[in-house]
């Protein structure tokens, strides 16, 4: 708009910083909308500019990426053994949450998880075998993201548990996750009383063996369309999976009842029933598939996967291969119970951040308001929150629609660019767990991504161009 | 952008919406033309670069630039055809609406174009006083017309207004331009067919009616005589415009008799400010010699500088007019002190005085403790984005330094000028009033405020 034509408009006016500003024009009548800037991150400057001198390349990478995201058609295909079916699974391997982690510098529930399997393996008797074990470096460890897999909070996959098979049948990728244990003291956590190991048994020789006959009668199941419909009933699909789990129910119910006898198919149903969390390993698995779709995306600065060890938090772009840019993670804000507070807390774990790279989980907020009852907060901002997350999105994935946002779309493609600039991290959704191992969860809220990460993503990436 | 649920209405005097970036406000509001930028001075550039790329006007209030920034914003927006007003635009009004620190002024047919806010502020403010009004009132910012920036903004402005059919008489303010910049200026000036009064104080008045400009030496003077032009203009018949040789000659006596009852005010004014100075200095010791000025406003304090030289000599500044009168340290006043309280902020982030008072608050106790010092100085700017409460700030402050010096059995004289409206929401006449009442002597113009503080040390001092 030309001056002269400026002098006969009326004036409309955006008003960045100082909001007494915006609310004097408002106040007078003018047509105001004020910007709630922030400070962009403090990236280096050289890579920022070579970024942005290249970013019409990096945008149209990115569109590439965006839409091999949304072309994902992740299916819930079938189950077999880690070892099995992941690929470079060995009997001394244990896969774990997070950018990688030595055994020396793993935090109290990532320990506690790790020792759990050793001893669900038969590898050792207890703690102090497994000490003397994991620090003679007999026994290995690799990320989750490595291998196909994503794991919730340590995350911790060995090799005779039993994994979901999530399919992208547009691609024929295979990503994988544990079973869900439930509700109360489980392995994820860094539990590993006898209680907790017998569950895991349960799962491998009654759920697993139930289940994997059930998806081969029903045949492999659609999880994208899953995941609309809970979007619909409240699901943010990180912290609250009760409609999907329900929708799975619904779907599973008849298969089970068919191959299975009839008291295994009511524990199988019942264990389901019970735990609102049964779909969250599948959700992750769905959401990592769309994820990798975009992976190898050159020049792109879409962000494929963030994670947590509960020391770092690590994303990788689509852009820039297998490397983890790392930052210290944080302590969540959460709600916490049984007494604990934020000093009780571990700092943030676990790969279930995969839900908020996929434009789910916290960036869904507004779809899901019955989480604030245990995340904390309040159903405006959640709305608020789905908004201000879309901020640093490529896009929108039209398939997923946020009934709160007019039918919207889930944000899609976190652009590290558009972060860093904007000066706004990713929010998640998390779990809190307690600092010491065999503890447990000890509540439940939300964390924000460190900016680490995301300024060594563009050095890198500048690198790459 | 598919729904937006936090979206207020906007436009029917409520709180303004919200957005979470600058691409998202301009999605939030269709018709967007203009970017007000007030963020710490190190993100200001991009911020700037981001409003112009999305097509809109920008004005920068924030300081802390570089001038290697500046000039590739600059250079951006003419391309564009877009205003980059600032950085350190303090001030704009822009279809009526004041921006900024800007006060609520009458709209009307006279145009401003200034390198600083706070005189763009005195001009605007004493022509809607006057019962004339704005039609425009851009600030390109101070450096603008430096030799380095080159005048660019500026220039573009005079351009806008002398096109702008709304405009009729046109305002210019500046430090003195020079060189380039001046011809730039000047250039301008001679294609447009409307009125120009110049106000370039310490500058060569004789060049500026060379080229048929109306030169000012004050801001009060300048604003006079706009708002007698524009009186004179809205009363010119249009069909004495025709060209017939008598109606024109007509009309030239009326031009000059409206430009010289303006002159006539302001010498009646200058008498009665030497009766004021003789009343006034009578309630100072001899030993009270110096004045202090605690100016919120660049181009106040310079013109306060202009006006006090040659009645005292040299003026100590942080801005000093003259560079031998720079302060030694801003911290301490000497002699005659006139201070920029608003210059100087390395990232631009720091409280404008105009908004925050509190480091003028702390310098007036100070200057109390004083025993040489006769006459605190200062300028008021009133205006919505301004000090919503300037007496109950400032008042309790003077009554104090009064105090402080009634210890010591002298006065302290305090005198200042309001800047601003009825329609200002502190309302002028109600701050003049409440001042008053507390002993502070209220001048109409800044210039005159100087004046008078200038008259009384030199009665004092025995000048």
């Amino acid at each position: 708009m030309s001056v002269a034509d400026l002098f006969k408009s009326q004036l409309k006016v955006v008003s960045v910083g100082h909001s007494a500003f915006a609310e004097n024009l408002a106040a007078a009548g003018v047509e105001t909308v004020s910007v709630a800037w922030r400070p962009p991150l403090d990236a280096d400057p050289q890579a920022m500019s070579k970024l942005r001198e290249r970013r019409a390349e990096i945008a149209a990478a990115n569109k590439a990426a965006l839409e091999k995201m949304l072309r994902a058609r992740p299916f819930l295909t079938g189950m077999d053994l880690a070892g099995e079916t992941i690929p470079g699974m060995r009997k001394n391997l244990l896969l774990h949450a997070g950018p990688p982690v030595a055994w020396e510098k793993m935090c109290g529930p990532m320990r506690g998880a790790a020792t759990g399997a050793l001893i669900y393996e038969g590898l050792a008797k207890n703690a102090e075998e497994v000490q003397a074990l994991a620090a003679s470096g007999a026994v290995e460890f690799s990320p989750c993201h490595a291998h196909g897999a994503a794991g919730p909070v340590a995350g911790i996959i060995s090799f005779s548990m039993p994994v979901f098979i999530v399919e992208n049948l547009e691609t024929g990728r295979k990503c994988f996750a544990a079973q869900s244990e439930g509700p109360g003291k489980t392995l994820r956590y860094g539990v590993y009383a006898p209680d907790v190991l017998e569950r895991l048994r349960w799962l491998e020789k009654t759920l697993y063996p139930a289940l994997k006959a059930a998806l081969a009668l029903s045949g492999p199941l659609d999880l994208k369309a899953i995941i609309a419909q809970a979007l619909q009933m409240g699901d943010e699909l990180h912290s609250r999976h009760r409609a999907a789990t329900s929708l799975l129910y619904r779907a599973l119910a008849p298969s089970i009842i068919r191959t299975c006898v009839p008291e295994t198919a009511a524990c199988a149903l019942e264990f389901i029933n019970g735990n609102d969390q049964f779909f969250s390993p599948i959700a992750m698995s769905a959401q990592k598939a769309v994820m990798d779709a975009a992976r190898g995306t050159e020049k792109s600065s879409i962000v494929v996967a963030m994670a947590k060890n509960g020391v770092d938090m690590g994303i990788q772009l689509a852009g820039t291969g297998e490397q983890w840019f790392t930052g210290p993670s944080p302590v969540p804000d959460a709600k916490f119970s049984g007494g604990y507070g934020r000093a009780d807390a571990n700092p943030d774990i676990g790969d279930s951040a995969i839900a908020e790279t996929c434009g789910l989980g916290a960036f869904a907020a507004a779809a899901a308001p019955a989480t604030v009852q245990f995340i904390g907060g309040t159903a405006a901002a959640m709305i608020s929150r789905t908004l201000e997350m879309r901020e640093i999105c490529a896009g929108e994935n039209p398939d997923w629609k946020i009934p709160q946002l007019e039918f919207g779309g889930t944000p899609a493609g976190i652009d590290i660019l558009r972060a860093i600039e904007k000066g706004i991290l990713p929010v998640m959704h998390t779990g809190a767990a307690h600092r010491e191992s065999g503890i447990g969860q000890i509540g439940a809220g939300v964390s924000a991504a460190p900016p680490e990460p995301f300024i060594k993503a563009a050095q890198a990436l500048a690198r790459e161009l | 952008m598919a729904s937006e649920t936090d979206a207020k209405p906007a436009g029917c005097g409520g709180a303004a919406a919200s957005a979470f970036s600058l691409e998202g406000a301009v999605a939030k509001l269709s018709g967007a033309n203009l970017a007000l930028i007030a963020v710490p001075g190190r993100f200001a550039a991009a911020a700037a670069d981001s409003a112009l790329d999305n097509g809109l006007h920008v004005m920068l209030f924030s300081g802390g630039v570089s001038l290697s920034d500046e000039t590739a914003l600059k250079r951006k927006a003419l391309d564009k055809g877009l205003l980059l007003m600032g950085p350190e635009c303090g001030a704009a009004v822009i279809n009526g609406s004041p921006l900024g620190l800007a006060n609520a002024v009458s709209r009307g047919s006279v145009g401003i174009v200034s390198s600083s806010a706070s005189g763009l502020q005195e001009i605007a403010s004493i022509i809607s006083n006057e019962g004339q009004g704005i039609s425009q009132a851009l600030c390109s910012g101070g450096r603008d017309m430096t030799r380095e920036a080159g005048g660019k903004m500026f220039a573009a402005g005079l351009r806008a207004l002398a096109q702008d059919e709304r405009t009729a008489v046109i305002v210019l303010v500046s430090k003195p331009p020079q060189g380039e910049v001046l011809e730039a200026v000047l250039e301008q000036a001679r294609e447009a067919a409307k009125p120009i009064v110049a106000v370039f104080p310490g500058g060569d008045a004789d060049a500026l009616e060379e080229e048929g400009i109306h030169a000012a030496a004050t801001l009060e003077e300048a604003a006079l005589k706009a708002a007698a032009l524009a009186r004179y203009q809205a009363a010119a018949a249009p069909e004495n415009h025709d060209g017939k040789s008598l109606a024109l000659a007509r009309e030239a006596n009326r031009y000059m008799m409206a430009l010289s009852a303006a002159g006539e005010r302001l010498r009646q004014a200058q008498t009665e400010i030497k009766r004021i100075a003789f009343d006034e200095a009578r309630k100072l010791h001899k030993y009270q010699k110096y004045l202090r000025g605690l100016y919120s406003g660049g181009a106040f304090c310079r013109e306060a500088q202009l006006l006090l030289e040659p009645l005292l000599g040299g003026v100590w500044s942080n801005a000093p007019v003259s560079p031998a009168f720079r302060m030694k340290d801003p911290l301490r006043s000497q002699e005659n002190t006139a201070l920029d309280m608003g210059a100087g902020a390395p990232g631009g982030d720091k409280p404008h005085p105009a908004i925050d008072f509190s480091a003028r608050l702390r310098r007036i106790a100070e200057e109390a403790r004083d025993p040489a010092a006769a006459v605190i100085l200062f300028d008021l700017r009133l205006g919505p984005g301004a000090n919503p409460h300037p007496l109950e700030d400032l008042l309790p402050a003077v009554k104090r330094a009064r105090e402080t010096a009634r210890c010591e059995e002298r006065d302290i004289l305090f005198i200042t000028s309001v800047t601003g409206t009825a329609q200002d929401p502190q309302n002028r006449a109600a701050v003049i009033a409440g001042l008053r009442e507390a002993g502070v002597i209220v001048m109409p113009s800044n210039a005159q405020a100087a004046s008078l503080a200038g008259h009384i040390i030199r009665i004092s001092g025995g000048i």
